[in-house]
């Protein structure tokens, strides 16, 4: 009996050593909750009755095959800032397959309406400012919802900016054309997470934050994190 | 009913072995060991402030191979190759493009060396140029723009041309044009080139010297590769002298192989005609596709470069090619 007792009482013990430091990242990770929160009910309010909506309507209206090009229009786009930063993080060879995807994508892709340099085996990588900051040290800092633009860090939100100067878009000089690339690629974006956002099951807020924060960790180090295992779900 | 049957099935008997039986002569037939082989390559350029251009970039097509002579160590060799015009039907109309003679020559090689007369590339252009041009793009305003070999000594008529053996990694070889252009009636043999070169463990040195007195021209060059496993360095320098005029070609590149048939090459040169002189940068992405290639290369001149010649425009070539 006092066996069985004394069992109970180290696994209470265990199992509150293991869960208290998990609570204590929470705060130190979301230190900002509250206002966090309150963007974040902004954000899903925007989303619900403006940005989802339209989304549908363009995945309604488009066939799959212009969805899928201007998918891939957008993509390489991104491989320009994405070589931009590999060569900042100093994976050269990284950087020089970026280099033939644009190349490749641009010219044989039709402007990269098609992606020709993933058949050709030419992988794809994602790299911004944010992950370069994270691969040259910094931590992520807290974490933020900011309005319109949705869940960051603080290291991954000053990213943004130099992003933005990297994005060949913000160098139209034509604002019509720009902003119409613009709004496109958001309501690209947001047709993209359509389907990954079924999973999304308990707290909404809580699962997009681990799910962030988790992916971003993932991202800097190019999948070489620990405890990962692909067959491990 | 049976015997049709069996009649049909044994007329495919023998069918088959008939089929087996011509599948075995065919290669005795084509056992003169010649090869056919061609390589089509065509190239879209974008050159600055100029129309697009669809371009053919030196396809050709050819024969090669070597007999027995009936002596021992000692075989005949033949080869030509003609080119086609994939893109310029007006090529065809002057019968001058299609199947004019890039390359007929024939000779005899063995242990002694090998012996070659005809139409063909010279040593310099041989051994000084083509290693060290790594670009896909063939013309003067784009991959082969600082190429003094190329001008003057590529393929030349009426040539003799003796290369030794390959000895502990040394070649020399020795051209004799007996009629080039601008013959000269008293001069038996209007120029010559010689050449040397060394290649062992992943180095490459080339040297040649070649003389036309015929027109007075004296041209000089020295090339350089190197592999370092998946890099490859290559650098090259020529000095021509035109009638007292020096003229200069200076390139250095490298070649950086990923693997999987994609490479990534960057080059810079130098030419120098007739005093003035201009730089060139050029950078290229190419992907192997099994007996085919894609590739995209730029093209960036100076400002003193663009003043040699209205040729020299910055431009981007999207080409693609099939071998066979």
């Amino acid at each position: 009996m006092i066996t069985k007792f004394r069992g109970l009482v180290v696994a209470g013990a265990v199992a509150l050593a293991l869960s208290q430091p998990v609570m204590a990242e929470n705060v130190e990770v979301d230190p900002w909750e509250g206002f966090n929160r309150a963007m974040f009910n902004f954000n899903d309010g925007l989303d619900t009755y403006a940005l989802k909506p339209v989304t549908k309507g363009y995945k309604a209206v488009m066939p799959d095959m212009a969805e899928e090009g201007v998918h891939n229009f957008f993509e390489n786009l991104a491989d320009i800032g994405t070589l931009i930063n590999n060569l900042l993080q100093g994976k050269f060879e990284n950087a020089g397959k970026d280099f033939a995807r644009v190349s490749f994508n641009s010219t044989f892709g039709l402007a990269g309406f098609i992606d020709v340099a993933s058949p050709m085996g030419i992988e794809k990588h994602e790299e911004d400012f944010g992950q370069t900051f994270g691969y040259w040290g910094a931590s992520s800092g807290p974490y933020v919802v900011l309005p319109f633009f949705g869940p960051t860090t603080v290291r991954d939100g000053i990213g943004m900016y130099p992003d933005t100067l990297v994005d060949p878009v913000y160098h139209l000089d034509d604002t019509g054309a720009r902003n119409a690339l613009y709004l496109t690629r958001v309501i690209d974006t947001r047709a993209q997470l359509l389907a990954s956002e079924k999973l999304i099951s308990g707290d909404k807020y809580t699962f997009i934050r681990d799910a962030y924060l988790q992916k971003r960790e993932f991202d800097i180090a190019d999948g070489d994190v620990e405890n990962y295992d692909e067959s491990n779900f | 009913m049976l015997n049709i049957i069996e009649g049909e099935m044994l007329m495919k008997k023998s069918l088959i072995a008939l089929a087996v039986a011509g599948a075995l002569t065919a290669p005795m037939v084509a056992q003169a060991d010649a090869t056919l082989y061609g390589s089509f390559r065509v190239a879209l350029m974008s050159a600055d402030d100029q129309d697009l251009d669809l371009r053919d970039e030196s396809t050709r097509i050819g024969i090669k191979g070597d007999v027995d002579l009936g002596l021992e160590g000692t075989k005949g060799l033949f080869h030509w190759e003609g080119q086609l015009e994939t893109t310029d039907s007006d090529a065809y109309d002057a019968g001058t493009g299609t199947f004019a003679a890039r390359l007929a020559y024939l000779g005899a090689t063995g242990d002694w060396g090998t012996a070659l007369a005809g139409r063909q590339y010279h040593p310099h252009y041989l051994w000084v140029n083509i290693p060290t041009d790594i670009f896909n793009t063939a013309t003067s305003d784009a991959g082969e723009w600082a190429q003094l070999g190329n001008n003057q000594h590529k393929r030349q008529d009426n040539t003799l041309a003796y290369l030794t053996p390959v000895m502990g990694g040394f070649q020399a070889a020795l051209g004799l044009v007996i009629a080039g252009s601008g013959d000269d009636a008293d001069d038996d043999v209007d120029g010559y080139n010689v050449a040397a070169k060394y290649s062992a463990n992943g180095l490459y040195l080339a040297a040649s010297y070649g003389d036309v007195d015929a027109i007075d021209r004296e041209t000089w060059g020295v090339a350089a590769t190197y592999d370092i496993d998946a890099l490859k360095l290559v650098a090259r320098y020529e000095e021509q002298e035109n009638a007292g005029v020096e003229d200069e070609a200076t390139e250095v590149g490298a070649i950086y192989n990923f693997g999987e048939g994609l490479s990534a090459k960057l080059r810079y040169s130098n030419l120098e005609l007739n005093g003035n002189d201009g730089d060139q940068w050029a950078a290229e992405v190419e992907q192997k596709l099994g007996k085919g290639r894609v590739y995209v290369g730029y093209f960036d001149y100076d400002s003193d470069a663009e003043a040699l010649a209205a040729k020299y425009v910055d431009r981007l070539a999207i080409g693609y090619r099939v071998d066979f």
